[in-house]
């Protein structure tokens, strides 16, 4: 029964926690080296700019209430909103072989990552319309979003010198399933006082793979990737510090020759349909097509090309304290690449009851938002063990003023 | 032993997991205010007048034109020669012998037109059509000639041989275009007469005489048609016409206005006389009427029912340009006509009833009266209107097909939640108007109107010298929202109503440099989602 409350509680907690922090875990599994399989899985999703009441109505509810709009635009920043997502299930495992210092890695995992910066302009635009920018020019230049989706299969090595030592790499092939990248460099619209006239400025570049190829695991890029870290322990204060390094993802994907590019730089004032002759409007209408130099200027510029997008990995570092009982603390940071992320550091204190449970608290400051609370416990057993960290409580907490909630669970048994 | 079974939950609860996590995400709805330009144009008059009737002076004033031919009498109308058919039979009387090549029949004969007053004596022949039929009822072939001794073609008498096998007919068809008639008959001192000959033999061709029997027949048929002359002379005659002209005019039709006061014009109707003849013309009535209001007027002029006598054209005798014509003027104005009233009910058609009499002094020329193909006794109206006009409270209306294609899902109208169409004039025309849409059912039923209440365009003020310096901006505001766009499926027609009035007292100046710059900005407020 505890077994089947906690594969119910992982989908449960799959389906509506977030990670903030990357979901993939170091490889050791403790002191001595052994044989197990893992389930880690997470989503992370993260803003210190929107709002989860915002987010929250604008993903569930049917209609977005005015006064959640105006108070979301309000606590906008004018020239950057980022907001992250992660996304990621794995299936890991590890064979000692021979029961000795050598342990053979697999995994296989599902992965989505994206992230959006969105200019406060271009969120006006976008929610309340050009109306209020009648008369004005609103320049909502650097608007840019990634989105990825990727399948790894991975094969790694794990050498454990020292019960409180471990050294592990993988390499992993990396399936491309989904992938959109857009950036806006210069881009701006000019209402007229009466409306009567539109000018817009655009200059930036969208690939997007192959739209006619969607759904899970669908082959659109080939790529590999690197995961590699370590473990050790050292004495000090009285007690075991553990201290965790890991870098993940490092590689690249090569979305294939169907990948749709677009580069536009285009500037077009668009006065309306041009009725030259008022006696037969009906018939201009109709053979207007309504196409314009800023179509014809993306489409002149749409070409299917192969495109490298380094994928967005991480290196992180933690320092946490162990004890038999009692106070832990400790603290790490990660920082991340081709992800819009800024560096996040933590501290970490909690509580360990005993060899088997412990929770913490961590404070974090940084990545997609600003501060950052989480709880994680711990569960360990001699051939079971689980995580369950929830982050973002401030965004839980504060649903007006931060956006985001992340949760990381991990399920490991140890043979 | 329970071990084994907990990396299959993993694998079930990987698997659920994995399904669980895709959702598609469905946004809400929130409610956007956009400005959007939908059309925009330029309206000037002159788009609403056939290019050729209308154009812009030096001073780019805008002036309407039409040039209509009230009536043409030409030569068909005045001294046309009619279709004639001769028909002639021989009979042979007794038992006779006859040899071939000597003629048994021949018959010289006149014949004389019926043109009434008229008597020709000369004509050319532009267009005719000569159809002889031939019948012999003897064993032999016989040799017919039939000759028109009235028509020459340089010095050659129109003659025909035709050979018509025994017991057979023939039929021939000839034309006589460019031929010369001499009109005055055998002994030169007639009119209207033409002279023929026919005889007949047994052919030349045949070695024996031929035994006539009593009873023995001959036919011969010949008809002449179309006669279109180049050229006629002689006394025309004293002869008096009355025309009832009805010419349709097409100039005003794309101008929908019911009435404008016009306050200039120059207008004038030419007489012009191409025939070598005197005339006296009477214009006993001239009106103008639209069929669509049933309006109409009657001008009032010095001409209208007073004889007006027009001497003949003069001969020069050159092919090329064989007529001066004379022509005789007759102009209107405001001051002596009030042929403003004529042109101010947006006429679709002139009517006119004319007495035309020919030779009036009588056969003054001894004979010598004369008349070209294509030169015709004429009345041209040619109209210029300078767009000078003072209208107040003047009605315009134009009704035009509509159909409005309702709202689908997925269209972008469907989302709109209220807004207005925004028409932005800017009016350089110093007229202002009072407009409204009306939308009409298929039994022309009024169903609402696109505006609350009619709405005013300012019109551009004049400075002294007549000139728009500055437009005038007038912003219609058109409400729109899902109740009128069920009213919009349920029109058929569309109906424009203007009330027009001219800027200040005076008339003012419509230019072709000038317009009504007109932009359509939609502002609504939309749904993102239906």
């Amino acid at each position: 029964m505890r077994l089947a409350f906690l594969i119910s509680l992982v989908q449960i907690v799959g389906l509506q926690i977030h990670a903030q922090k990357p979901v993939s875990q170091n490889w050791w599994k403790g002191s001595e080296a052994t044989s197990f399989v893992s389930l880690n899985a997470g989503l992370n999703a993260n803003s210190a700019d929107f709002s989860n009441r915002f987010l929250s109505e604008l993903i569930f509810s049917d209609q977005l209430s005015q006064e959640v709009l105006n108070d979301e635009l309000k606590g906008l920043s004018q020239t950057e909103n980022v907001m992250g997502l992660d996304y990621e299930l794995a299936l890991q495992g590890g064979w000692n072989i021979k029961s000795g210092a050598h342990t053979l890695l697999f995994k296989a995992a599902d992965v989505a990552h994206v992230n959006a910066s969105v200019p406060k302009n271009a969120a006006r635009l976008i929610l309340t319309g050009n109306k209020s920018f009648a008369g004005d020019t609103l320049d909502f230049s650097g608007l840019n979003g990634l989105g990825m989706r990727f399948q790894q299969l991975a094969v790694g090595w794990q050498f454990q010198p020292t019960p409180s030592t471990a050294f592990f790499a993988l390499i992993c092939f990396v399936n491309g399933e989904q992938y959109a990248d857009a950036k806006v460099d210069r881009s701006w619209l000019y209402t007229s006082v009466l409306g009567d006239t539109l000018s817009t400025s655009l200059k930036g570049g969208l690939f997007i793979s192959d739209t006619g190829n969607v759904g899970f695991a669908t082959h659109n890029g080939a790529g590999a990737s690197l995961d590699f870290g370590f473990h050790t322990e050292f004495q000090g204060e009285g007690s075991i510090w553990q201290f965790d390094f890991a870098v993940n993802n490092l590689g690249l994907v090569q979305w294939n020759k169907k990948t749709i590019g677009y580069n536009f730089d285009t500037n077009y004032t668009w006065t309306g349909i041009e009725i030259p002759d008022i006696t037969n409007i009906n018939e201009q209408f109709a053979d207007n097509v309504l196409t314009d130099s800023l179509g014809g200027g993306v489409n002149e510029n749409i070409r299917k090309q192969t495109r490298n997008e380094w994928l967005p990995g991480y290196v992180a570092a933690e320092l946490l304290q162990r004890r038999d009982a009692g106070f832990e603390t400790g603290g790490g940071w990660v920082l991340r690449w081709n992800a819009n992320f800024d560096p996040y550091v933590y501290l970490k204190n909690g509580y360990r009851f005993n060899e088997h449970i412990a929770t913490h608290l961590s404070v974090g400051y940084g990545g997609y938002g600003t501060v950052q609370v989480g709880l994680s416990g711990i569960f360990e057993w001699s051939h079971f063990m689980a995580k369950a960290e929830v982050r973002n409580i401030e965004a839980l907490a504060l649903p007006g003023r931060f956006a985001g909630g992340s949760g990381i669970i991990n399920l490991s048994y140890m043979f | 032993m329970k071990r084994p079974i907990l990396p299959i939950y993993f694998g079930i609860a990987f698997f659920l997991l994995f399904t669980s996590c895709r959702r598609d995400i469905d946004l809400a709805n929130w409610d956007v205010d956009a400005l959007v330009p939908v059309a925009h144009g330029t309206i000037n008059f002159a788009d609403f007048a056939p290019e050729e009737n209308v154009y812009g002076d030096g001073e780019s004033l805008l002036h309407l034109t039409a040039a209509e031919t009230l009536i043409s009498l030409g030569l068909d109308t005045l001294i046309g020669i009619p279709d004639y058919s001769i028909d002639t039979g021989f009979v042979v009387p007794i038992s006779i012998n006859f040899p071939p090549g000597v003629p048994f029949f021949y018959q010289l004969e006149e014949t004389k037109f019926d043109l009434k007053d008229v008597e020709l004596t000369r004509a050319l022949i532009r267009e005719s059509r000569i159809t002889i039929f031939l019948e012999n009822t003897i064993d032999k072939p016989v040799l017919f000639e039939y000759g028109i001794y009235s028509a020459t073609l340089d010095g050659d008498t129109f003659l025909v041989q035709a050979r018509v096998e025994a017991n057979d007919t023939l039929s021939r068809s000839f034309t006589l275009d460019g031929y010369e008639l001499d009109l005055r008959g055998e002994e030169g001192t007639d009119f209207n007469t033409i002279v023929t000959f026919l005889q007949a033999m047994i052919h030349p061709d045949e070695t024996q005489n031929h035994q006539f029997t009593a009873g023995d027949e001959f036919n011969i048929k010949n008809t002449v048609k179309g006669v279109v002359p180049e050229f006629v002379t002689g006394y025309f005659g004293n002869q008096s016409v009355l025309f009832e002209e009805d010419e349709a005019l097409d100039v005003f039709a794309q101008f929908p206005y019911q009435s404008v006061n016009i306050t200039d014009f120059d207008v004038t109707l030419t007489i012009d006389n191409g025939i070598g003849a005197d005339l006296k013309l009477n214009i006993q009535e001239l009106r103008s009427e639209n069929t669509v209001t049933g309006a109409n007027a009657a001008l009032n002029h010095e001409v209208i029912n007073n004889n007006q006598l027009y001497p003949r054209a003069i001969n020069l005798y050159d092919l090329t340009d064989p007529v001066k014509h004379i022509q005789k003027k007759l102009t209107f104005s405001d001051e002596n006509s009030n042929l403003d009233e004529l042109l101010e009910l947006r006429p679709d058609r002139f009517l006119a009833n004319l007495d035309i009499e020919v030779n009036p002094l009588g056969d003054i020329s001894l004979g010598n009266d004369f008349a070209y193909y294509g030169h015709n006794i004429s009345a041209f109206m040619q109209m210029d209107v300078p767009l000078v006009v003072s209208a107040k409270g003047v009605v315009l209306n134009d009704t035009s097909d509509f159909q409005f294609i309702a709202p689908q899902p997925n269209n972008p109208l469907d989302r709109i939640n209220y807004g207005s169409l925004n028409l932005i004039l800017e009016n350089r025309y110093p007229i202002d108007a009072e407009i409204q849409v009306y939308l009409l059912d298929t039994f022309n039923n009024l169903l609402d109107s696109l505006l609350e209440s009619p709405a005013l365009v300012l019109g551009a003020e004049e400075n002294n010298l007549g000139i728009v310096e500055f437009a005038e901006q007038s912003i219609v505001e058109i409400p729109i929202g899902p109740a009128l766009f069920d009213q919009l499926e349920l029109t058929n027609y569309l109906k424009i109503s203007a009330v027009l009035n001219t800027v200040g007292v005076d008339s003012v100046h419509l230019r072709n440099n000038s317009g009504i710059e007109y932009k359509l900005v939609a502002d609504i407020n939309a749904r993102t989602k239906k």
